[in-house]
């Protein structure tokens, strides 16, 4: 059989599942339901009834639906209520992939160390705890973080075993209960801990792929640990660096549980409005748009850290099948 | 050597065009005798392997034939073919064991286990490896790699075997030890044999006829001795092994004119006063001492001097033209000397476009 | 120095595993309310085990999370090949595809696809659900044997195909077994995405099907029941000590073999 027809099923199921469906995100984006009014005529009988488009007459419906092409949609997504809840996605989006680089790299560093034994075990702990359902671990942070949380009963067990810590407090202005939870801060943390294995995985693979040759012959050649780590390591383990941020970013910038869970509803995020448009207030239309305005931003976002396509192999062909 | 009864394999004008432009093969011709050790020598780029991959069926040639047999093999993929190759870099199945391996072929044609364990054991055992069937393949050197890919070709009996330079990859002593292995295996088994090398002395040692091929053609067919003795061309004699090649003209038949002399030479049928190349072997160059006050020869200046462990190879400079001598007889570097040459030690070839590089000639 | 670095992976340790043992401690406790411990039991447990509901969710969890690997790594594994033998250009148009779901954030992915079904008619219920689940596993299965494949010395097919392999056969005897690593990482990842996967079961499943994730956010609004905390717990024990047990073989021959015979110069 020829390659191209062995090769059609696969590209035809793309096509249908992964282009289509996104084909039809951007068709619902820039259409609106309009809600037809029919005209009212006056029977004979002194009844109401209604004059369809086609011109026959009923007394039931008295409006149908239509789907039209409009920008209405993108308009209403520039309001400022919309961009303000873009912008907090994609601040608090930001912040999460900025820690959890700053938190994951040293782990990846130092997990790849040559006087670190077993270091894939540990990475193996690192990962075993998306084993556990993220809803479940965000609602343990929860029972840990809320007013009457663990972490607010040991603060108030020590001040009450250390007066001078719970003076202290006081003059700093801490009330009685801290509250941790339902800001934005928490969903940060939600976040930071939900997407942080996302981060060191691909560092780490990428520091550990290092020929350990290179930092030898960077010692050799007079570069202290500090310099051999900035001209070795740092850059050989930005592509690791680069998938980790989109790792972390993309469910980042669009996730709703996590902001509904750790911010109480008081920090709606973009993926919030989007699930409500599909859930409660239905409107399929203006979800779509917002959808695609997410796509385009994370889109961007990716096209601006790298080309999508790093296949670098050479031009060669070869038949398996 | 090959007439239509005993001839295996015959190819004939076989062109083979890669993305329209690029003429990897122009029209090759060669016959294969039965239990023939043949050899395509070139340098790499040639189109040695591209005719090696015809035969083997991975690669579809643009025009021409192959008849194996008589029969043209072009439309069988590789799978049909009772051919047989060693690759490059062995291409043994990592996942499989050394008997495994070896066995791969008849187990594919579900021969019976037991007849094909004992067939894998002589196989083993004929290429020096008997008792190696448990091991694993990233357990073995080199060498032992090569022997084991040897196995698992000839254990399907083809008629012939393709080896892509299959010693490339060992180092010198383990590729002398393996010439004269294969030498042997390819006596013993009765398997005829074309073997693809860059490697000239490779060639000249194991082959009983070398092809030598340059941009997708075959300069020359023929014996090792042929094509070291009487290379028909500049191309095929500097790739057969060092040598000088001047640019000279035929005065007439057996008089040749170079390095500002009349040679006598046993050559002829090239015209009168037509530019030629004469080929002068580094060991042919004779240096006298300025002393021996010859008349109607050459002079030159030993310009530099190394001590190759049989002999001194020095480069002398005549003129514009440097040339390379192997002596046993040491000449300090600026020595003046004298440059003679016996007459059936001139080869004279008919003038090609090809310079050849510059290890004799620019190197001053 | 050394003793710092010990001191950050054991904090960021605690970071991860805080919530984890927080959980499982909850699992025993004898009070409903997570505020206070009431004394250590087992009652969450035996409770669990009569509980249909999360017997069913966790059904379905494992059902649509084994099918979906196994689906998703024959067809990335397929689709895997097919793309490797592409040219050059229509590989690379077809890998921007394929990366797509996994660029594209999970809510832009479940819309989609809930579009999709909308349009065809495709009732939402645990088909749907399977589907989406292969969709978004498929990348990850392609991305994981795409790079064994590249690996994979080509002359090996055709030295099958030179000892009397038929395309197919060559492919299951000498291909498969090269790429064998990358298919079951794909399986694995593909697995692990599936069940701890929310986003997109949300807005692709219907009928009253529902999986562990959508069971436990349902429950969420009302309280969650330290039933679903002491599942969770018998999950992540099984888990915690297949992996720790495979690991610690590897360790084991890591330290056993750390003078390989290979190694040995012939």
């Amino acid at each position: 059989m020829k390659k191209k027809a062995l090769s059609l099923p696969f590209v035809l199921w793309a096509v249908f599942f992964i282009v289509l469906p996104l084909l039809l995100i951007a068709w619902y984006g820039v259409t609106v339901e309009e809600t037809v009014q029919f005209e009212q005529v006056q029977m004979e009988d002194g009844s109401i009834a209604y004059r369809l488009e086609d011109g026959t007459v009923t007394s039931e419906e008295p409006w149908a639906k239509k789907v039209v092409i409009s920008l209405s949609n993108f308009k209403r997504m520039l309001e400022p209520t919309y961009l303000k809840l873009l912008g907090r996605s994609l601040r608090v989006a930001l912040v999460t992939t900025l820690i959890c680089l700053l938190l994951g790299y040293p782990v990846a560093l130092i997990l790849t160390g040559k006087d670190f034994k077993h270091p894939t075990l540990w990475l193996m702990l690192i990962i075993l705890p998306m084993w556990m359902n993220f809803l479940l671990r965000t609602y343990s942070w929860m029972s840990i973080l809320e007013n009457s949380g663990i972490l607010n009963s040991w603060i108030s067990s020590l001040r009450e075993a250390w007066p001078a810590f719970d003076g202290w407090l006081t003059s700093m202005g801490v009330g009685k209960k801290i509250i941790f939870l339902y800001n934005e801060n928490a969903v940060v943390l939600g976040m930071v801990y939900n997407y942080v294995s996302f981060m060191i995985m691909p560092i780490y693979t990428v520091i550990e792929k290092i020929d350990k040759s290179l930092l030898e012959a960077a010692s050799d050649l007079g570069a202290t640990p500090g310099q051999s780590f900035l001209k070795v390591t740092l850059p050989y383990s930005l592509p690791g660096v680069l998938e980790g941020i989109t790792m972390v970013f993309v469910p980042a910038v669009t996730t709703f549980v996590i902001s509904q869970l750790m911010g109480g509803g008081k920090v709606p995020l973009i993926g919030d409005i989007i699930q409500n448009q599909f859930g409660k207030s239905s409107d399929w239309h203006f979800g779509a748009t917002l959808s695609l305005l997410v796509m385009v931003v994370v889109l961007a976002f990716m096209g601006m850290l790298r080309k999508i396509d790093k296949d670098e192999d050479e031009e060669r062909e070869v038949r398996i099948i | 050597m090959s007439t239509e009864n005993n001839c295996v394999l015959s190819v004939r004008d076989l062109r083979v065009t890669f993305d329209k432009n690029f003429v990897a093969l122009g029209g090759v011709s060669v016959d294969i005798g039965e239990n023939e050790f043949l050899t395509l020598l070139g340098p790499s780029g040639c189109g040695k392997t591209t005719l090696l991959r015809c035969i083997g069926g991975f690669e579809k040639p643009t025009s021409g034939e192959i008849l194996f047999r008589g029969q043209n093999i072009i439309p069988l993929p590789p799978y049909k073919r009772n051919i047989n190759t060693v690759f490059q870099r062995y291409a043994l199945f990592p996942h499989l064991n050394v008997a495994q391996n070896v066995a791969f072929g008849p187990d594919l044609r579900r021969e019976d286990k037991k007849a094909t364990a004992s067939k894998v054991s002589e196989m083993l055992e004929l290429v020096g490896l008997a008792g190696f069937e448990k091991r694993k393949i990233n357990s073995l050197s080199g060498g032992q790699q090569q022997r084991v890919a040897i196995a698992r070709a000839l254990i399907n009996k083809p008629e012939l075997l393709l080896l892509d330079e299959p010693l490339g990859a060992l180092d010198l002593k383990l590729r002398r030890e393996m010439q004269l292995e294969l030498k042997r295996i390819q006596k013993e088994s009765g398997i005829t044999f074309i073997f693809v090398t860059h490697d000239q002395e490779e060639a000249l040692t194991m082959s009983d006829r070398v092809a030598v091929m340059r941009a997708g053609h075959i300069l020359q067919l023929g014996s090792p001795e042929d094509i070291y003795n009487e290379p028909k061309s500049a191309f095929v004699a500097d790739f057969i092994g060092a040598s000088n090649i001047l640019p000279s003209t035929m005065v007439r038949d057996q008089l040749v004119h170079f390095l500002g002399y009349d040679f006598p030479c046993v050559d002829g049928g090239f015209g009168e006063n037509v530019p030629v190349d004469v080929v002068l072997r580094p060991e042919d160059v004779k240096l006298k001492p300025i002393s021996s006050g010859l008349q109607g020869v050459p002079e030159g200046v030993v310009e530099s001097l190394l001590f190759k462990g049989v002999h001194y190879e020095m480069k002398v400079r005549s003129g514009d033209q440097v040339l390379l001598v192997h002596s046993t007889h040491a000449r300090p570097v600026g020595t003046q000397v004298y440059l003679t040459l016996a007459p059936e030690d001139i080869q004279v070839m008919e003038k090609s476009d090809f310079s050849p590089d510059r290890r004799v000639k620019g190197e001053a | 120095m050394r003793k710092l670095r010990k001191l950050y992976i054991a904090l960021i340790m605690i970071f991860l595993y805080a919530p984890i043992v927080l959980l499982v401690l909850y699992s025993f406790n004898n009070s409903k309310s997570r505020a206070s411990w009431g004394g250590f039991t087992l009652k969450w447990y035996q409770e669990l085990f009569q509980d249909k509901a999360i017997f069913s969710a966790l059904g379905t969890t494992l059902s649509i999370g084994f099918l979906a690997a196994a689906i998703s790594t024959v067809l990335g594994t397929f689709g895997a090949v097919m793309m490797f033998q592409m040219k050059k250009r229509n590989r690379q148009a077809m890998l921007s595809v394929i990366n797509l779901p996994m660029l594209n954030s999970e809510v832009v992915t479940g819309v989609s696809l809930m579009l999709l079904f909308a349009i065809i008619h495709f009732q939402l219920g645990y088909w749907t659900l399977l589907l989406s689940h292969v969709v978004f596993c498929v990348p990850y299965v392609v991305l994981s044997v795409l790079p064994k494949l590249r690996q994979l010395d080509p002359n090996l097919i055709e030295a099958a195909q030179d000892l009397g392999a038929t395309r197919i056969q060559g492919f299951f005897r000498v291909v498969l077994p090269d790429i064998m690593p990358g298919v079951v990482s794909g399986f694995l990842m593909a697995l692990t995405m599936s069940i701890d996967d929310f986003v997109v079961s949300f807005f692709t499943t219907g009928s009253g099907v529902s999986n562990l994730s959508i069971t436990i956010y349902t429950m969420a609004k009302r309280g969650i029941s330290p039933k679903i905390n002491a599942l969770s717990t018998l999950i992540f024990g099984c888990v915690f000590f297949l992996l720790l047990a495979l690991n610690m073989r590897d360790i084991k021959s890591e330290d056993a073999q750390s003078i390989k015979p290979s190694q040995i110069p012939y």
